[in-house]
């Protein structure tokens, strides 16, 4: 017995990474993944013609004015708020969601993924309808974090339910009371998942105008529309747009800065959920407060404005199911597309490191930062000097969604390829596979879940979006969000709620898919 | 001599050179294992020759095939080797049959190629088939060349034929490993030890020329990992298999392997047959990775060392050429190099079960000692002594249990091989 | 399920191609030497007040028009866009400012005299690049709980006094707003415009991104009053029931710049100078039916002679009419570098 003196030899570990590859990437998927990202960056391209079309004095003059600042400093207070609020209110949800075993579980996980269907306009317009005087800063954050929760619960819960516990069991062991346990040793495996959701929650809440028009807080984005709107200066909101572009890049750096940190846990054992005893009625509020302030509140307003309209008009159901049916079919589109140009970027993302990567991922997100009528016109611009006769196709709006929405499926898909194992891929290969076989056989079918997810967000944001599909819709094409735009423009609520059901019961249907599927958001 | 060749391999990542110049021969049939401590690159060199990862010059042959070379680089899939890795890796979303037959192909035209004489009989003819078949030379489609016998063993439609060749090569290797109760489950049912031989089986479903295994034991358990890879290795041997095994546990290597390479540093400092290179280590470092020393300082005279164990009887181990060790074949007796001149200082080195109890059997004078401490391991113990020079010079003995001393007892120390003795670093 | 890798990218890529074969493509935008029957209307007005309208007028006349309806502001910045490669042949504004601008970018062909010599000078362009359509008069809207009708100011300037503190609404970033503002300059001269702004600015305005958000403010008791064109109170009213508003409408004295009228109208695409049915249409807002269409739908001025004004409204002669394009982009500029000097905008 050898073994006896000399001391067991650690296990021979690769000098790899498990989960990413310590050799560079293959060119072809550098190449394809920057032709992915390249799409999302024609915003930006446009950004920077517009920009540099105005003077060097009139930029810096636009810049140093004292109102630029101020909605920069608003912007960056609303996003920040909002990101930190939905990352404690959506984590401390998904806890409850996979820790106490709590009555009708199922329905509630459902219930938490609502808020996703409710426009962030319309979740405004239905607050204002109870309480008028709503306004401002605190407003502006209380609605969206309300509606933005469910980015974070949801990755979070998968990820919660995957986590191993044996390392909080530890920490228990070692006189660490719940909290500070959990905080020490299931935190850092969930915080990928967490850090990803707060991403797509900042990058909301920089981009969105309907809600801070709506509750009246001025940021960049309001600054962006009157600079369309009213003064027609198309080289101040390019300029306004692309100081949305850095805050952008600094929060993507800063999330993919503190996603590296992160390695993985092994462990079998899952933490056991333990019944709520008295408390339960705390659990429950916790997890409906989203639910009910982003869903019901609005929704139950909007059905008393549409109770007190005068004119009750009939119902034009030929019009309701084409504009759903358009909806549906754009929405479709979007998603499989969308999903299909963030798998190589995701795939890179997922198995690769380097300055290059990550400036390809970086691209890929900056869609997601910029308002609607931004990425509207700068698709208007590419498609009439680039692809003319695609011009007021749905083909370029679909393109619109998937510039902007594609971040969402990246940072999803990213997460259920990063959870496939590279031996697999090694494996499948030693068997006989082609990459593309080996690829398609099994990673991406073990990444399924994830790619889903990335699918079902991106329809779901792609039913909702307003401005871009206005700018690039098919002439005489409508879709849920814009006949709702056009009704409520009127003050037509009573022609407006049927829309306004069909638009969340429509959008519904992702978020009720994508609360089912147990979701890979673990990274290596 | 050398159906697998790999000639002069590097491997860089970046900067770094993981694998520097490594030559090695694999004779046909042969169980080759490579040991060396963690990060010596070992699985780089495996990962290298199955094409996973690029080479940064260097040649590889299996069976005359390059497979990578200058300007070659044949992509993994196409270098017909088989693939056990160290945490099985099964497909999870995949049945344990499923897994055994993911390399088989599905088409027809392809699945010709495992359909032979007497395999689709099935049973045990198609095990025998298995089982006397050797690697084959490349993978060129084997035609259904003895049409009487075949067809008149089964007349059945070439589509059933295709179903049933490849249900039948499942099934083979189910119970080949031993699993064939197994193939409807999910690998996530499996215990460590059958997700492993799941994966062996996986692996040698489509007849690879040549078997690479990543520590294929290392995640197991040691009782179950002892018996898995007798099993394994015997199985191996058995399908006539070439196979190269990576693996850091030294025991694994000596007990399992034909011959041993062991590397360091992205070297291979030794090649050769268990007991050569336990038994005749080329340099002391390699003698204390593949096992326990006794290690003295002493003199050279004559053919003899003088060490506080007295004057011994040695061999000189001195230096060879670094092309010579690395040459890449196996190497029986290796060319005695020059003795030094008497007087030179050398590194004595005993295997401890090389010292005795008594006097008796003693090629080599005895010495006395004192018993200072016993490690005791059930079937022999490791018993350390002092002996009865000035410095009390500490040196340890593996004993046999029902001979063992007791800690103070007084006794004589005989030595019944060869001291080996190496130049001083 | 078991799909082959290359039998998936056949169906995404087949998924694309139809998706791009059932869409109508964009059809080019060739200067039409004649009439085709068909043209392609931008409709910054809403659809359900101005479609009633455009079918009339297709019954009329035979020509098919293919309508794309947006807000104002974001059609303007979508023609700016497309530049010469619009498929538009009209532009419908709800505001004369994006006209201007239009204007300004030279993406409006002329319009023909007797097109624009049926609106009076200061309800139109300067230039016969647009033609006004409709008039809105600048309202102040007022919580009628709050305040009686006897109480509302009778001149913008009320709005600088500490008293209104809080309690008032504008949306300085509107074009309705800011050509008001032009109107105010040239009536009581820049160095009063600053003072205006420069009160009012300190004087703690609720500030809006658009008229509608205020009159909803007004109506739901958050502010006092606002600043609104009178056109949205009557789309309101018309929803909501007139005997439920509980914002109502006070028209500044005569001669206060507070009293101005905004100008709609519409003009002609640079590509489709020659566009016969295009300039039909141009001609048919301008006409007795569409202007008794306007007065009877959505309560706004007519501009051409011999129709009435809507009942209720005081008479178009009695609000200001500084007799300038108010939409001219230099002295737009000049306007918004006003407010921009007070953080307004």
């Amino acid at each position: 017995m050898t073994e006896l003196l000399i001391p067991p030899l650690e296990t021979d570990a690769p000098p790899r990474t498990p989960g990413r590859y310590r050799f560079g990437a293959p060119p072809w998927l550098l190449v394809l993944a920057a032709l992915c990202a390249a799409t999302a960056a024609i915003p930006l391209v446009y950004l920077v013609v517009r920009t540099t079309e105005a003077g060097l004095t009139e930029l810096l003059d636009t810049l140093m004015r004292q109102r630029v600042l101020q909605l920069t400093v608003n912007t960056v207070l609303l996003a920040a708020a909002v990101t930190l609020s939905c990352l404690v209110l959506g984590t401390v949800c998904a806890w409850i969601l996979t820790r106490i075993r709590l009555p009708f579980q199922r329905t509630l996980l459902l219930v938490s993924a609502l808020p996703l269907a409710v426009p962030s306009y319309l979740a405004a317009y239905g607050w204002l309808v109870w309480f008028p005087h709503l306004n401002g800063f605190w407003a502006s954050w209380f609605v969206m974090t309300m509606v933005c929760t469910p980015y974070v619960t949801l990755p979070v819960a998968a990820a919660l339910r995957g986590a191993s516990a044996d390392l909080e069991s530890v920490a228990r062991t070692l006189g660490r009371g719940p909290l500070r346990a959990f905080a020490a040793a299931t935190w850092p495996q969930i915080r990928p998942a967490a850090i990803a959701g707060a991403l797509l929650v900042c990058l909301y809440s920089l981009s969105d105008f309907g809600l801070v028009s709506m509750l009246r807080f001025q940021t960049l984005t309001w600054g962006i529309n009157a600079a369309y709107g009213a003064s027609f200066d198309r080289n101040q909101a390019a300029l306004l747009a692309l100081v949305l572009v850095v805050l952008a890049l600094v929060v993507v750096a800063g999330e993919r800065h503190s996603r590296r940190q992160v390695s993985s846990v092994p462990g079998r054992s899952t933490m056991p959920a333990r019944a709520p005893g008295r408390t339960w009625p705390v659990y429950v509020t916790v997890l409906l407060a989203a639910p009910l302030a982003g869903v019901v509140v609005p929704v139950v307003g909007l059905l008393t404005r549409l109770l007190e309209a005068e004119t009750l008009r009939a119902i034009d159901v030929p019009r309701l199911v084409e504009a759903i049916g358009a909806t549906l079919g754009l929405a479709l589109a979007a998603a499989v597309i969308a999903v299909l140009v963030a798998l190589p970027i995701a795939a890179l993302a997922a198995r690769y490191r380097g300055r290059l990567v990550a400036v390809i991922e970086a691209v890929g997100f900056l869609g997601h930062a910029l308002p609607g009528i931004v990425v509207g016109l700068s698709l208007v611009f590419f498609a009439l000097a680039a692809v003319p006769m695609f011009y007021q196709t749905s083909l370029v709006l679909v393109f619109a969604y998937v510039v902007l929405f594609m971040p969402r499926a990246i940072g999803s898909v990213r997460s259920g390829i990063a959870a496939v194992p590279t031996s697999l891929g090694d494996v499948s290969r030693m068997l006989g596979l082609s990459p593309f076989q080996a690829w398609w056989r099994v990673t991406a079918r073990l990444a399924l879940p994830g790619i889903a997810i990335g699918a079902l967000l991106v329809a779901i944001s792609a039913m909702k979006e307003l401005p871009a599909t206005l700018l690039l819709r098919p002439t005489g094409i409508s879709t849920l969000a814009t006949e709702l735009w056009s009704r409520t423009a009127l003050f037509e609520f009573g022609a407006a709620a049927p829309y306004a059901a069909a638009l969340v019961l429509v959008a519904m249907v992702p978020a009720v898919l994508l609360s089912g599927i147990r979701g890979t958001a673990r990274e290596n | 001599m050398g159906w697998v060749a790999i000639e002069a391999l590097s491997v860089s990542y970046g900067d770094t050179r993981v694998l520097d110049d490594v030559s090695l021969r694999i004779p046909r049939g042969s169980l080759v294992a490579v040991l060396g401590p963690s990060g010596c690159g070992k699985t780089t060199l495996l990962r290298a020759v199955a094409g996973l990862l690029p080479v940064a010059s260097g040649t590889i042959t299996v069976g005359g095939r390059l497979v990578t070379g200058p300007g070659v680089q044949r992509a993994p899939e196409k270098r017909g080797m088989g693939w056990v890795p160290q945490d099985a890796s099964l497909f999870p979303h995949l049945s344990v049959g499923e897994n055994i037959g993911f390399g088989l192909p599905r088409t027809k035209q392809n699945d010709d190629l495992y359909c032979e004489p007497g395999e689709t009989s099935g049973g045990v003819g198609g095990l025998l088939a298995g089982l006397t078949r050797r690697g084959r030379v490349a993978r060129a489609p084997v035609r259904v060349s003895a049409p009487s016998s075949h067809l008149a063993a089964a007349p059945i439609s070439p589509d059933r034929s295709r179903q049933t060749s490849r249900a039948a090569r499942i099934t083979e290797l189910a119970t080949l490993v031993g699993l064939t109760e197994l193939v409807d489950r999910a690998p996530s049912q499996l215990s460590g030890g059958q997700a492993q031989r799941v994966s062996l089986a996986r692996a040698l479903a489509p007849r690879p020329d040549l078997m690479l295994l990543d520590e294929p034991f290392a995640a197991l358990d040691p009782l179950l990992r002892s018996a898995l890879r007798t099993e394994v290795a015997a199985l191996l041997r058995g399908q006539h298999n070439t196979s190269l095994l990576v693996t850091h546990d030294q025991e694994e290597a000596l007990s399992l392997a034909d011959f041993v390479a062991v590397m360091r540093g992205g070297e291979i400092l030794q090649f050769g047959t268990p007991a050569d290179v336990y038994e005749r280590p080329v340099d002391p470092w390699v003698a204390g990775f593949v096992g326990d020393t006794v290690e003295l300082d002493g003199h050279w005279r004559d053919g003899r060392v003088e060490c506080a164990l007295g004057s011994l009887a040695a061999d000189w181990m001195g230096v060879q050429s670094r092309s010579e060790r690395s040459s890449g074949g196996p190497m029986g007796e290796r060319g005695a190099a020059s003795a030094p001149a008497d007087g030179t200082s050398v590194r004595v080195l005993l295997r401890p079960e090389w010292l005795t109890l008594g006097a008796r059997g003693s090629a080599q004078p005895t010495t006395d000692a004192v018993v200072t401490a016993i490690a005791y391991a059930g079937h022999d113990a490791l018993v350390s002594f002092a002996l009865a020079d000035a410095e009390k010079t500490a040196v340890r003995a593996r004993i046999a249990a029902p001979d063992l001393p007791r800690v103070g007892d007084r006794v004589t120390l005989g030595i019944c091989q060869n001291a080996l003795a190496y130049p001083l670093e | 399920m078991r799909i082959p890798f290359p039998v998936a990218a056949l169906l995404a890529g087949a998924s694309v191609l139809a998706l791009a074969g059932c869409t109508q493509a964009a059809e080019p935008s060739a200067p039409a030497e004649t009439s085709d029957n068909a043209f392609t209307l931008y409709s910054g007005r809403d659809e359900a007040l101005i479609q009633p309208l455009i079918d009339q007028f297709e019954e009329q006349s035979g020509i098919s028009v293919e309508v794309r309806y947006g807000n104002t502001a974001e059609l303007g910045a979508l023609l700016l866009e497309e530049g010469e490669a619009t498929p538009a042949q009209v532009f419908l504004a709800q505001d004369a400012g994006a006209l201007g601008a239009l204007s300004n970018a030279d993406l409006f062909a002329t319009l023909p005299a007797a097109t624009t010599d049926k609106v009076p000078a200061g309800f139109t362009s300067t230039d016969d690049t647009w033609v006004g359509v409709t008039g809105r008069a600048r309202v102040i809207t007022y919580d009628s709980e709050a305040m009686g009708a006897a109480d509302v100011p009778s001149s913008v300037d009320a709005f600088t006094d500490p008293a209104w503190a809080g309690k008032f609404g504008i949306a300085p970033a509107n074009a309705s707003f800011q050509a008001f503002v032009t109107a105010y300059r040239v009536l009581n001269g820049e160095e009063a415009a600053d003072k205006w702004v420069a009160a009012v600015a300190a004087n703690d305005p609720v500030i809006f991104d658009n008229n509608r958000a205020i009159l909803a403010a007004v109506n739901d008791g958050v502010i006092e009053a606002g600043l609104i064109n009178h056109y949205y109170w009557f789309a309101q009213a018309a929803e909501t029931g007139e005997a439920n508003m509980r914002a109502q409408l006070s028209y500044p004295e005569a001669g206060d710049a507070g009293s101005i009228v905004n100008v709609t109208g519409a003009g002609l695409l640079a590509g489709a100078a020659s566009d016969a049915d295009a300039l039909e249409f141009i001609d048919y807002l301008v006409g007795t039916d569409a202007q008794q269409y306007f007065v009877d739908e959505t309560y706004e001025y007519p501009l051409i002679g011999g129709i009435d004004a809507p009942a209720g409204l005081p008479e178009l002669d009695s609000l200001v009419n500084p007799d300038l394009d108010l939409a001219d982009l230099d002295t737009l500029a000049d306007t918004q570098a006003l407010l921009g000097k007070h953080g307004l905008i």
